[in-house]
């Protein structure tokens, strides 16, 4: 009867000291390896940022892909912290985890240095997502602060880095842990070994190298007096050696190759150099997923599969736009333009909406699924109304999707496209092909997709060893490397290359790699592609709807035509400032850190 | 066996001496019961050698008369009751307190007053009947509770039968069962300590009186449910006309609908253009019914309290299943001797939710979506054929014709739940007692849940055939397992002693509680339909949530002193201590005092002519310090650094592997929120006790929210903030007042009573606040104001006409007012810049998701002879309903508009014609795709500051006369007629005014209409 009361007087200091479930001290992590490997996949789990499959909307942005789902997106600027990462939570976290795995006595030392070597890239990624979106920002080293009522704070104010000292610091710091990482692959290219290194190492070089070129190359460059925003123009061809000499060691030693394992069919070979994780030679590093395991699997598939093969509720979040086909060229002509209109304005006319396709870029098969191709071996279709010839004019008929005319054929397809304000229908005309998951029960709420998100792959070491062999005068080097790649796609090679082909041969191969932004930004177009002006070929989205002719009597009766449209989901043009070179920084983080300077435009 | 001899009397109001019909007399030895006729007399068969006579009659006091061995005419007179100063007050703690007695502002309501009511949780039985209580009922479907909070305060915490729970074990008692219910608002909470922040929700249960005789009593209800409101989608006509017009408008050449589909919507008639109504096929009637048994009694040693309820409300939704209870009460207590005395209760419940298994989180939101993304054109069957269901929008979900057992699975939720008590008290020495109670709590929960693949189908008219036209291939398989254990003990020593004029009570105690809430939840992908074991083989994901083990330990005293009944006082602390905190921080000392003076008891006042008219008046004050550990941004052990287990993770090696991540800093500087608490009122009784009075007016001030000392200017760059600490403060602030008048007229008993609650928060004290300027002040500056002001632009009218579009001269849309046609809508430009931005934002309403600042009720009661009849009115304003999406954003997503709004706007003479006249309307023009645009922006014209009243209870009932009974050997017949939400008074079109889903589909609050009937023997 009394056991409660008793239990409390005779042991009541005991009775609020309860078990936390889940906390663990310091010495539990460092004294087992499997928890020390837990802590680092966690931190292989925060280095995720811009745009990635698990968020769609984010390839809608630019102009690659428009939202479907929905009204419009009235997406006009961008914003002053997009995609800026500030992340020194984490550094702080992999520099408590330094700190511990120097100490641990329950790893060899082999596994601590590969461990460590893991860690300090995961850190040099960091940093390296920081400056592209903010410039030079604060470099604290190996530091695990600590703080105490009373201390000085101001030993703990560290100034912004020069735009050059984070991308060196990114820089030494590839080279330092290259050596202590394994050359081999590993299972999914999930984490980083010593091509992983090397692969940062050319992309930071070649993006410092691009800014320093570029920026200076303005009327006015973007710069601010400490120089932590602007490198000067003489370090370009310094950086450009290191691309270079970075992205051959890649080409020349590692494991890795420009996947061709099905010439005969170029576009599945694209597609499966990119979406098919098995025997992939391809991918260097990316983040990986399995089924199962709890709820880190993507949405993509579910959300992004068109109606038609859709195998749950949710389809067609978004589509790819218009302006993305076109600028994948045909085998024998570098203007890739549909031809939807004859010299004299008229119609031409299909027998299958695919065939407006034919002679493309095989990558473009391999990245969006146009209209009618196949998809897990079944059709794709795409169709937005009819075009009924009408005593001398074409009228256009539309219905709701899934609708039939009187006569039994189809006016508008499941999939759309339609320019309504309908959820789950397409209204672009495409879908995503790349990262888009064939396997059964991918687009379910319940499972989703083991599709994983490279992050450096081949390809881009021979676009970064073509582009800086460019930039060095290199031609002959530059034309081999980037030649390399446009075979793969089955398109014409070129004789010289210039700074245009390198922008559209990264737009075209590496679309929804979370490259595109931080291109135009380097060689310093965006504001000029995102102009901001209505109707403007790059800046306005575009959509291309497919009709069916219905005109009995004639040879055309039956066939197809498209029409170009300004996407009805997007309403403004793109338009991307100068001030959106750099994010801004916050405030907040000038308060308390009286030593940070602003950014320009600020 | 004593012989019986009968006697006769009369019973008569003590004052007027008028005779008393229908009064109750049961006469104690011979266990004989009558009642008085219209003239007041009676018969009775007593015991012969002397008995006594119990009267009672309502609204009088109770009465016990002896009756010696020769008399054999009795005159009664009853006194009017002054009731509600006679009650006794439960006031926490397992302590009681005679209302004249209390110093603290303490409601409380009896059983009949909770018992009237239909609703299927405790918090809706208690709407509008207790002052100093705000309440909104957000959601209604089956099984749902009524938010209540305590003038406002948030989440009280719930007390019953002396242990400590929440609102989801009060909510689930059968409210049958209750016997009182006192609401702590004030410092006398203190006796709870650390959690009593918010006020507390103290709950007796009924028990068997000593030496009564052993009473049966029945009661079954039966009644129907429908909603109380939702706003009715567009008809086919009102639709397809809006659309029509919008294309005109937008300049769509190809019309969706052409003149001729028009005609035949008109019409109605032909196949594939017959309109459906999707509210009417989703939504139908449906029944609720109540059973309840319970037997009570009492020898002169054990009384006791047996019960048995059982509660089905089916979902209005069609065919959706529902909400089953039942309840069990046993309450038993035993005189071991004249000192001891020990009882035992045990609460058990089952609980049971059913509905399909259909897709999403919230199984009730696609049929209330689907009434409005399904257009009223489109039918849920392919041929309407009820074996294919078809694929009516382009999202699946929303075709109700497959959201049913067979074709999309069944969701299950089951609660079975126990709670055993033992209690002992036993006497000293005179006046000092020895209370324990031990309390062990057993809840376990299971979900189940089960969504199917399905099909829908297309229909091909040329080879009859239906197509598969979608298929899911998404079966989800889940199930959540869990139990809550709890042991609780509570142990008091008691003094009591009166000497002279006074009056002392001194009680000591110590309160423990220890609970753990482990839970799991697993999913699987089952193989099959008809499959629903859970196998390992097709399990993928299994989470464990752990213990989640909690520890509390309160100290308690608490001292009452009073002088002739005519000066009180108490005092009362309690020091607690919780587990959350750092070991060196865990205990906190929460004193309160109260006094009161009850000038109706000095001679003075006595004596006085003032004395016929104010009968009673107390005047009574308190202040205290209560504390709530639920501080916000502080969960149990941030004291401890170190790494946290099972956070993130990743792929590596092809395997996924759970993350561990370093914890910030430890928090060592924060603690629990320590709430001041005053409170100063009186009660007062005029007109011989007919009407009652109780003001209170009251404020509440936190201090100790958690904030982050930003002066502090820690670099970000060093990877961690500093920890909050208790630095920033809030308010609560109000009045409340109850007034009742009970008369009798003739043979027509009646009260009337009323309540309001007022009660709003402030923010307070901001750790040094900073401004960069006066509007920054003006705009985000929340110190000493209003809290949740809700901002936006202040609507001015609408356009009338093309011509002042084109001479406005403050740009009203952002583009040049090149988007404005007439109709839209006109913003008042207060800063006079010229254009309509965030800067012409001012507040224009109140909180939209809390309970309202202001809640009223209303309760009348009238018996006449054997009827009865009672209405409680409960009404709320202060709080505000914003506008979006379906009720806002014309045809959203696709979907369909309310017809109220289709037939108000803006529209052409001639649909066909966008040059046609216009006719004026409410509301702009409704365009497709136009949810952008200035019209929609955030609003006064959107946002409706709602004010309310609901006839929430009508209780209209007969009681069969006693001669009529009495053979059958029956006590009481009572056959009645009740009614829940039958009228709503509000100035919100068509929505529900407690809903807060700003597309206005939130589950609505049910209309009742029951018929019941109650026998006891």
């Amino acid at each position: 009867m009394l056991a409660g009361g008793i239990t409390c007087f005779s042991g009541c200091s005991d009775f609020l000291e309860r078990q936390p479930d889940t906390i663990m001290t310091d010495d539990q992590i460092f004294g087992d390896a499997v928890m020390i490997r837990s802590v680092l996949a966690n931190y292989y789990g925060r280095v995720s940022w811009g745009q990635h499959i698990g968020d769609d909307y984010s390839f809608t942005i630019l102009d690659e892909a428009g939202k479907s789902d929905g009204g419009p997106d009235n997406i006009q600027g961008y914003g002053n912290d997009l995609w800026r990462v500030y992340d020194y939570t984490l550094i702080r976290n992999i520099n408590q985890f330094l700190q511990g795995l120097r100490e641990t006595t329950a790893l060899s030392d082999e596994d601590k240095q590969v461990y460590e070597g893991e860690a300090r890239f995961l850190r040099a990624w960091t940093y390296f997502n920081m400056a592209r979106g903010l410039g030079g920002m604060p470099i604290v080293g190996d530091e695990v602060f600590e703080y105490e009522g009373g201390m000085d704070i101001t030993t703990l104010q560290y100034p912004r880095s020069t735009e050059a000292g984070i991308y060196d610091y990114i820089i030494a710091e590839c080279d330092a842990i290259a050596p202590m990482l394994s050359d081999e692959t590993n299972t999914h290219s999930a984490r980083a070994n010593r091509w992983v290194a090397l692969m940062l190492k050319a992309r930071a070089a070649i993006y410092a190298g691009s800014l320093a070129n570029y920026n200076n190359k303005m009327t006015s460059p973007i710069t601010t007096p400490g120089g932590e925003v602007g490198i000067p123009a003489d370090r370009a061809e310094g950086y450009y050696e290191q691309a270079l000499s970075a992205a051959q060691e890649v080409i020349d030693l590692s494991p890795y190759e420009l996947q061709l394992n099905k010439p005969d069919d170029l576009q599945r070979n694209f597609y499966e150099a990119l979406s098919v994780k098995d025997n992939n030679t391809e991918v260097i590093w990316a983040q990986d997923r399995i089924y199962p395991g709890t709820g880190q699997q993507t949405a993509f598939t579910t959300r992004n599969i068109p109606g038609s093969h859709a195998e749950d509720i949710d389809r067609a979040y978004a589509g790819p736009i218009l302006n993305l086909v076109e600028d994948y060229e045909y085998i024998n002509d570098r203007n890739g333009d549909i031809h939807i209109r004859d010299a004299q304005g008229d119609y031409i006319f299909y027998d299958d909406p695919l065939d407006a396709f034919a002679n493309k870029d095989a990558r473009l098969g391999g990245t969006v699924i146009l209209p009618n191709a196949l998809f897990k071996g079944t059709p794709v279709p795409l169709q937005a109304g009819q075009k009924v010839w009408n005593s001398g004019s074409w009228r256009t008929v539309v219905g709701q999707p899934g609708e039939e005319g009187d006569d039994g054929l189809l006016i508008t397809s499941d999939n759309g496209p339609t320019r309504s304000n309908d959820n789950y229908i397409n209204k672009t005309g495409f879908f995503f092909r790349k990262f888009l998951d064939e396997a059964a029960g991918a687009s379910t709420r319940g499972r989703n997709s083991e599709m994983w998100f490279p992050r450096f792959r081949f390809a881009e070491a021979l676009l970064i060893a073509a582009e800086a062999a460019m930039e060095l005068g290199q031609q002959p080097v530059a034309v081999g490397y980037i030649n390399q790649v446009r075979a793969r796609g089955g398109i014409q090679p070129l004789e010289s290359v210039t700074l245009d082909d390198i922008i559209q041969e990264r737009r075209v191969e590496f679309a929804f790699e979370n490259h595109r932004y931080w291109d135009l930004k380097r060689f310093r177009r965006a504001h000029i592609v995102w102009n901001g002006v209505v109707n403007s070929p790059t800046a306005q989205q575009f959509a291309l709807f497919p009709y069916l002719v219905v005109a009995p009597g004639t040879p055309n009766d039956g066939k197809y035509v498209f029409d170009r449209l300004v996407f009805s989901n997007s309403l403004h043009p793109r338009l991307f400032e100068l001030r959106n070179y750099y994010n801004f920084i916050d405030l907040g983080w000038q308060n308390a850190n009286p030593k940070i300077v602003l950014n320009p435009f600020q | 066996m004593a012989q019986n001899r009968s006697i006769t009397g009369t019973v008569r109001d003590a004052e007027g001496g008028t005779p008393i019909g229908s009064a109750t007399i049961r006469a104690l030895v011979s266990e004989r019961t009558t009642s008085s006729a219209v003239d007041g007399t009676f018969s009775i068969e007593v015991a012969s050698n002397g008995d006594s006579l119990l009267v009672t009659y309502l609204g009088y006091e109770e009465l016990v008369v002896s009756v010696g061995a020769n008399e054999s005419n009795v005159t009664i007179d009853l006194v009017s009751s002054s009731e509600s100063l006679e009650e006794v007050v439960v006031t926490g703690f397992g302590m009681a307190q005679k209302k004249e007695t209390l110093t603290g502002a303490v409601a409380s309501i009896g059983a009949d007053d909770i018992s009237r009511s239909l609703a299927p949780t405790t918090s809706g039985a208690l709407v509008g009947k207790m002052p100093g209580l705000n309440f909104r009922q957000t959601d209604g479907r089956p099984g749902s509770s009524t938010q209540l909070r305590i003038r406002n305060m948030g989440d009280p915490l719930y007390v019953i039968d002396g242990v400590q729970k929440d609102a989801g074990q009060f909510n689930n008692l059968d409210f049958n069962d209750i016997e009182s219910i006192s609401i702590l608002k004030d410092a006398s909470a203190a006796i709870y300590g650390v959690r009593a922040a918010n006020g507390v929700v103290v709950v007796t249960t009924k028990r068997g009186k000593l030496n009564t005789k052993n009473t049966i009593n029945l009661t079954a209800n039966y009644g129907f449910q429908d909603l109380s409101r939702f706003p009715k989608p567009a008809d086919a006509v009102t639709f397809v006309e809006s659309f029509i017009q919008s294309e005109t408008v937008q300049g769509v050449g190809d019309y969706r609908y052409d003149q001729e589909d028009l005609d035949k919507w008109r019409q109605g008639t032909e196949k594939g253009y017959v309109p459906f109504d999707w509210l009417d096929y989703i939504w139908q009637p449906s029944p609720q019914a109540y059973l309840s048994a319970n037997v009570s009694g009492g020898s002169d040693k054990i009384n006791y309290y047996f019960s048995l309820g059982h509660l089905n409300q089916q979902d209005v939704i069609v065919n959706y299943g529902g909400f089953q209870r039942t309840n069990v009460q046993m309450n038993i207590n035993a005189k071991i001797s004249d000192r001891f005395r020990v009882g035992a209760s045990y609460n058990a419940r089952h609980e049971f939710r059913r509905n399909p298994g259909v897709p999403g989180g919230d199984d009730h939101w696609l049929p209330r979506f689907g009434v409005y993304r399904n257009l009223p054109t489109i039918r849920p069957f392919a041929n309407d054929n009820p074996d294919y269901p078809t694929l009516t929008s382009t999202d699946p979900g929303t075709n109700f014709g497959w959201l049913n057992y067979d074709l999309s699975g069944e969701r299950t939720e089951t609660w079975r739940v126990s709670q055993l008590n033992f209690d002992a008290e036993y006497d000293l020495i005179d006046g000092l007692k020895a209370k324990a109670l031990v309390g062990y709590y057993f809840a376990n929960q299971r979900m189940d849940n089960q969504e199917y693949t399905y099909k829908l189908y297309g229909y091909d008219e040329a080879t009859d055939t239906y197509p598969v036209i979608f298929e899911n291939t998404n079966p989800w398989r889940e199930r959540r397992m869990g139990h809550v254990e709890e042991l609780t003990s509570n142990v008091q020593l008691n003094y009591t002693k009166s000497f002279d004029n006074h009056n002392l009570s001194v009680i000591g105690g110590v309160e423990t509680i220890l609970r753990k809430d482990p839970t799991t939840w697993l999913h699987s992908i089952p193989t099959a339909n008809a499959l629903h074991l859970i196998d390992y083989e097709t399990m993928d994901q299994y989470d464990d949530r752990g213990d989640n083990a909690q520890a509390r330990i309160g100290y308690i005293g608490k001292i009452n002193y009073d002088y002739e009944g005519k000066y009180l006082i108490e005092l009362l602390g309690r020091y607690d201590g919780s587990w959350k905190f750092p070991p060196n921080d865990r205990w906190g000392f929460f004193p309160a005092a109260s006094a009161g003076w009850r000038i109706s008891e000095e001679s003075f006042w006595k004596d006085n002519q003032i004395a016929n008219i104010v009968n009673d008046l107390k005047i009574r004050g308190s202040f205290g310090l209560v504390g709530d550990d639920n501080t916000s941004g502080y969960a149990a052990f941030d004291y401890l650094s170190g790494y946290n287990y099972k956070q993130g993770g990743s792929v590596i090696d092809g395997v996924y592997v759970l993350g561990t991540q370093p914890r910030g800093l430890p928090v060592t500087t924060l603690s629990w929120l320590r709430a001041e608490m005053a409170n100063v009122g009186f009660d007062a009784a005029f007109l011989r006790h007919r009407l009652t009075a109780t003001v209170e007016f009251f404020q509440r001030k936190r201090t100790g929210l958690p904030a982050a000392r930003y002066d502090v200017l820690l670099p970000n760059e060093v990877g961690f903030g500093l920890p909050n600490e208790n630095l920033n403060s809030d308010k609560h602030r109000g009045f409340e007042v109850a007034l009742r008048w009970a008369d009798r007229a003739g043979d027509l008993n009646y009260s009337l009573g009323g309540n309001i609650t007022y009660s709003r928060f402030y923010d307070w004290d901001r750790y040094k606040p900073r401004f960069s300027n006066s509007w920054d002040v003006y705009r985000n500056s929340i110190v000493k104001r209003y809290g949740y002001l809700n901002w936006g632009l202040q609507s001015d009218g609408q356009f009338q006409s093309w011509d002042e579009i084109a001479a406005w001269p403050i740009d009203n849309d952002r583009q040049g007012n090149r988007t404005l046609r007439p109709g839209d809508v006109k913003y008042k430009d207060l800063n006079g810049d010229g254009v309509i931005n965030g800067l012409d934002e001012r507040p224009i309403g109140y909180r939209q998701d809390s309970t309202p600042a202001l809640n009223l009720g209303l309760n009348f009661a009238f018996a006449y002879k054997g009827f009865d009849l009672a209405l409680d009115f409960s009404g709320g304003a202060m709080f505000t309903f914003y506008r979006e999406n379906e009720m806002r954003t014309p045809f959203q997503n696709g979907g369909n508009i309310p017809q109220f709004y289709a037939e108000d706007a803006w529209r052409l003479s001639d649909i066909w014609d966008a040059n046609s006249e216009l006719i004026p309307g409410k509301y702009p023009m409704l365009l497709i795709g136009n949810g952008a645009h200035s019209n929609y922006w955030n609003s006064d014209f959107w946002k409706d500051n709602i004010r309310y009243i609901k006839l929430r209870n009508l209780d209209f009932g007969y009681s069969l006369p006693k001669h009529i009974l009495e053979p059958l050997s029956i006590t009481g017949v009572r056959v009645y007629f009740s009614g829940q939400n039958l009228l709503t008074f509000t100035n919100l079109i068509e929505i529900d005014p407690e809903m807060q889903d700003t597309n206005g589909l939130g589950y609505p609050t049910y209309k009742v209409l029951n018929f019941g009937i109650n026998v006891s023997f």
